[in-house]
């Protein structure tokens, strides 16, 4: 494993903290799109932003030490992938497992601050 | 071909935070510079005018994502010889393998140990090198 340089824990601290802040809007984000599908006015492309939101908290938590966050949002990625899939049959239908999958990925948000 | 110690890699990742903390990590793991960019578009410009040894190129991106990126630097007669590794969350065996038939030379995944980047690469370098 590669070893620290000096500053290296500070520079990684504040890129930590800035995940953070981005992870806080993410959730607002997906929270949004989540109120457009639990009402059923989500537009088909409400999906595709969604699995973009949850697609990148995928590939960041983790590598900021938020391992449960990015395993949360992997779950909501997959659900969203099968979603998008499908919409091109033209099938949009609301869906229980993804809402419970964002309602996951949401608590752990919330935890951030 | 027998290839010197790497020394310049391009990092393209439509996400700052993750541009950042990956170069901190490969440029801790030997000599090396790093160069960031933010779109496939971008890094076709950067690659040109920073020459790099080895280029991380992410998946997702939007407008022009990372196989098709790919594409087109293959298709660039001064920046084909470049190998190419995607650095991407969608890391499943059956989209690596594909990943690989487009050309990459190598695959990883996200989420990434920033402490454990830079010998990641350096390793993925030294195969190149063989």
């Amino acid at each position: 494993m590669t070893d620290s340089a000096p500053g290296t824990d500070d520079r990684l601290a504040a890129l930590r903290a800035r995940f953070v802040a981005r992870a806080i809007e993410q959730r607002a984000g997906i929270a949004a799109l989540r109120d457009q599908l639990a009402a059923k006015t989500a537009p088909a492309e409400a999906f595709v932003e969604l699995r973009h939101l949850c697609h990148s908290l995928h590939g960041a938590a983790g590598t900021f030490g938020f391992g449960e966050i990015s395993q949360a949002a992997d779950r909501a990625e997959t659900i969203c992938d099968e979603i998008v899939a499908r919409l091109a049959d033209g099938k949009l239908e609301p869906s229980a497992e993804l809402d419970a999958a964002l309602e996951n990925l949401a608590g752990l948000l919330d935890r951030l601050g | 071909m027998t290839r010197a110690a790497l020394q310049r890699v391009l990092y393209v990742d439509d996400e700052v935070d993750i541009q950042e903390v990956a170069a901190m990590a490969i440029e801790l793991s030997g000599d090396i510079k790093v160069v960031t960019c933010g779109s496939g578009k971008e890094a076709l410009l950067r690659a040109i005018e920073f020459r790099p040894d080895l280029i991380l190129l992410d998946v997702m991106m939007p407008e022009m994502d990372g196989p098709t990126t790919l594409a087109a630097l293959q298709r660039s007669p001064d920046l084909a010889m470049i190998p190419v590794v995607f650095i991407t969350a969608k890391a499943q065996p059956a989209e690596i393998q594909r990943y690989r038939q487009l050309g990459a030379a190598d695959v990883i995944a996200k989420p990434f140990d920033p402490m454990a980047l830079g010998d990641r690469v350096q390793s993925i370098w030294a195969k190149l090198r063989d």
